[in-house]
């Protein structure tokens, strides 16, 4: 920390000395220097100390009229997950529409409501899936949504591009692609596994296509979508060894290991003399696994 | 004289400003980090590395000595961390209490005739014992023989089969999600910098509710001692480490809870035993290898509170742990001289060795020449008081401006304080800080420096009352909270 009353004392004496002593040209005004630079800190400090109040005051404000909003909008957003006719579906969409306009005033709130639908979107399945898609399309939350793809803000753009994945907006598909390979790696991130999400196997088509490093990180989500698809219905990932780029070679070894993908083993043998320690583990620990009898030592890699 | 005393009063000077400038630019330096890192991590589900069969395995490693009374809790604590795959190395380092007696009985453990590689040259090992009950597989217990912590985390980096390896103080309370958190810096680098270390913050836990091993509620300390050491904590980590990390400067990751790349740690030779500060040595050492190899890397840090530790709550204590970080802040800057102020080593020789050197190390110096200075002029009759009140003024308004500047940075990320009351506790902290903390806090590092030239090596007594506030004795080198804030 600063050095503090011990440092004072030294400075003050050397206030004294130029007060006293010296003759430098700004020896004169440092008692005037001094006295705003005290003036500055303390209303710095105050206003912080201030700050940090309203900080508190504003975030309890803002929660408790989130879940005022929450309360309120609770009762249609379930009536449209349980409805269980298409008319009784419409007649709770022709509530919410208004009900949804009059509540959520600012993006932060419709940000709230977003996460609320999309929390409950994934906790459910079949039908009531389907109809909280309609509520999100149907409602201000779309247009919520929309506002934010249109934002300058990576992080904004990349959350209204992971709010349309996961309600299972296939419409914005195109809208989603033009970002899979773009220059942020975060937007290109989050629009990559929106497209596994939303495409299946077939969203793995940027891969053939990316320039550049497929992080570990990004590989763990996108592998995450995909093993909730159908096994069987995987493609040949094979095709993806031969890019250039090793990261995506890697992904494609691990990808043919975990899917099993035995048929694959005569291309995996080719990296288990590669020059890159990381396919060439990768390949063996595949090989061991898909290929039973083969033997190429050990590695720790992925777990099938 | 006079104009000798001039000349080293003006020194004392622009080294004040400048200190306060540097400040002043880690601060918004941080204030940016943090931006990024919330930004970044505001849509990241730390669970898909759970559930994931490329998650990389690790290795928790973490050294006991005489820690009977906890132990079990603490490897309870161990084991309900959320990951996926991942063993706990606990090593006993040659306790003289029951403690592995009590893991023995509590964890059904057998011992077991597994050679432990000698990556590391360590003390001997007397026996690796496992569970034979599978609900304890992860844990792994090494008894050797006492030879420090330093050693005793060697043999657990020895013992481990991972590639990446966490080093804790065994009784440190974890956050359930620190190592999901603290592995992902790992996984993310898209270029081609391998990532060496990864830092967590550490808070203190002294106030806040524990129980079973976790961390129920958070608040502000009672005492003034740690409530102060709360404000020093959220400032070193929250705004030091953060801006430093942002620099590629980080120089110290805390001994409490870091991830390691092991290969790198066993290339550099482990932890070393010729400091006290082993934790800062290491690191300094990773980088300064990376360096002259020539290997791209960076080693990054999580702000995120993941790691909560006791701090002393008497003088006594609180000296004797500062001191010996400043006596291993000397040796670490000693050891490694060769990188000071040399660009061959990039950033590390050209800011990160200098900023410590001179803002760290002499800073405690320089205070005391300074109140030297100020009492010879006293007698001398050489000060204009009215000046040097406000001078003293100054400072204290910096220091009270730079601490609230620390509360806001808290405020609006984690804001683990939620009750007014610990604002107000923690404001009261602020003002009263420089006047006594911060004076026994140089104190005690002039006190670790003289220990240095008098080759004191011991690392002292140290009594914690532990977190269910009972009273226990034990050894410093092996017990003691040993997060190093090291203010900014």
């Amino acid at each position: 920390m600063i050095l503090g009353i011990l440092a004072a004392n030294s400075v003050a004496n050397t206030a004294v000395n130029i007060a006293n002593a010296v003759n430098y040209p700004f020896a004169h005004n440092i008692e005037t220097i001094v006295v705003f630079m005290i003036l500055l800190f303390t209303y710095s400090s105050i206003i912080l100390f201030l700050a940090v109040i309203i900080l508190r005051l504003r975030k309890n404000q803002f929660e408790k009229r989130a879940e005022f909003i929450k309360s309120s909008l609770n009762g249609l957003i379930m009536g449209a997950a349980f409805a269980s006719t298409e008319d009784e579906l419409n007649e709770v969409l022709l509530q919410a529409k208004p009900a949804f306009n009059k509540y959520i005033r600012t993006s932060s709130q419709g940000q709230i409501m977003i996460n609320e639908v999309i929390n409950m979107h994934s906790n459910l399945a079949g039908q009531s899936k389907n109809n909280l898609s309609r509520l999100f399309a149907e409602t201000c939350l779309m247009t919520y949504t929309m506002r934010n793809l249109g934002n300058e803000n990576w992080h904004v753009k990349a959350s209204a591009i992971r709010a349309l994945a996961q309600i299972n907006s296939e419409a914005h598909i195109p809208k989603i692609e033009k970002y899979a390979l773009h220059h942020n790696i975060y937007l290109q991130q989050e629009a990559q596994i929106a497209l596994v999400n939303l495409r299946g196997y077939d969203g793995l088509d940027f891969l053939g296509k990316l320039k550049n490093a497929l992080s570990d990180w990004q590989q763990i989500n996108i592998l995450d979508v995909l093993r909730k698809l159908d096994k069987d219905k995987a493609p040949d990932f094979s095709q993806w060894l031969s890019n250039k780029e090793d990261t995506i070679k890697l992904f494609s070894i691990r990808l043919i290991h975990y899917f099993q993908q035995g048929y694959n083993s005569d291309k995996l043998e080719e990296f288990v003399h590669s020059e890159n320690k990381l396919l060439r583990n990768e390949a063996i620990a595949a090989l061991q696994k898909i290929k039973p009898g083969s033997h190429f030592g050990s590695s720790n890699t992925v777990k099938a | 004289m006079i104009l000798t005393l001039e000349i080293i009063i003006w020194i004392i000077f622009v080294f004040t400003l400048f200190i306060m400038g540097s400040y002043l630019i880690l601060a918004y330096l941080s204030y940016k980090a943090l931006r990024v890192y919330f930004t970044k991590n505001s849509f990241s589900d730390f669970n898909t590395i759970l559930n994931s069969p490329l998650a990389p395995p690790l290795s928790v490693v973490s050294p006991a000595y005489n820690e009977s009374k906890s132990i079990v809790d603490n490897v309870k604590t161990q084991l309900s961390l959320h990951y996926n795959d991942y063993e706990i190395i606990l090593v006993n380092d040659g306790s003289t209490d029951d403690s592995l007696q009590k893991l023995i009985t509590n964890f059904q453990l057998e011992k077991k005739d597994i050679k432990i590689p000698q990556h590391l040259p360590t003390k001997e090992v007397l026996g690796v014992y496992k569970s034979s009950n599978p609900a304890f597989k992860r844990l792994v217990v090494i008894d050797k023989v006492n030879g420090g912590k330093a050693d005793a985390l060697n043999v657990g980096i020895n013992a481990c089969t991972t590639d990446y390896v966490t080093c804790i103080d065994v009784d440190c309370v974890l956050e359930q999600d620190s190592l999901l958190k603290m592995v992902k810096p790992f996984l993310e680098r898209t270029d081609k910098k391998r990532v060496i270390a990864s830092g967590g913050v550490v808070r203190i836990a002294n106030g806040c509710v524990i129980e079973n091993g976790k961390l129920v509620k958070v608040e502000v300390p009672e005492s003034f001692l740690p409530r102060v050491q709360v404000l020093e904590y959220i400032r070193a980590f929250l705004l030091g480490r953060m801006a430093w990390a942002r620099l590629d400067g980080l120089l110290l990751i805390s001994g409490a809870f870091g991830l390691f790349d092991k290969d790198i740690v066993i290339k550099c030779g482990g932890y070393t035993l010729k400091t006290v500060s082993e934790d800062m040595e290491l690191v300094v050492r990773m980088r300064r290898y990376m360096h002259e190899n020539k290997q791209p890397y960076v080693a990054t840090y999580i702000p995120d509170p993941l790691c909560w530790t006791e701090v002393p709550d008497s003088y006594k204590i609180l000296g004797s742990q500062r001191s010996r970080w400043s006596r291993g802040n000397v040796e670490t800057l000693w050891i490694h001289r060769k990188i000071g102020f040399n660009p061959r080593y990039g950033r590390l020789g050209l800011l990160s060795y200098p900023y410590w050197f001179i803002f760290e190390f002499l800073a405690p110096i320089i205070e005391s020449v300074g109140i030297i200075f100020t009492l010879i002029l006293a007698y001398m009759n050489l000060i204009n008081w009215n000046f040097f009140f406000l001078l003293l003024l100054f400072c204290y308004t910096f220091a009270i401006l730079f601490s609230m500047i620390a509360i806001m940075a808290e405020e609006e990320t984690f804001h683990e304080y939620k009750k007014m009351s610990d604002y107000f506790k923690l404001i009261y902290s602020v003002l009263l800080e420089p006047t006594f903390f911060h004076p026994f806090i140089t104190f005690s590092a002039i006190r670790g420096y003289i220990g240095v030239m008098f080759g004191q090596k011991s690392w002292g007594k140290m009594t914690r009352k532990g977190f269910s506030n009972k009273k226990e004795d034990s050894t410093l080198a092996k017990k003691m909270a040993d997060a190093k804030p090291k203010p900014v």
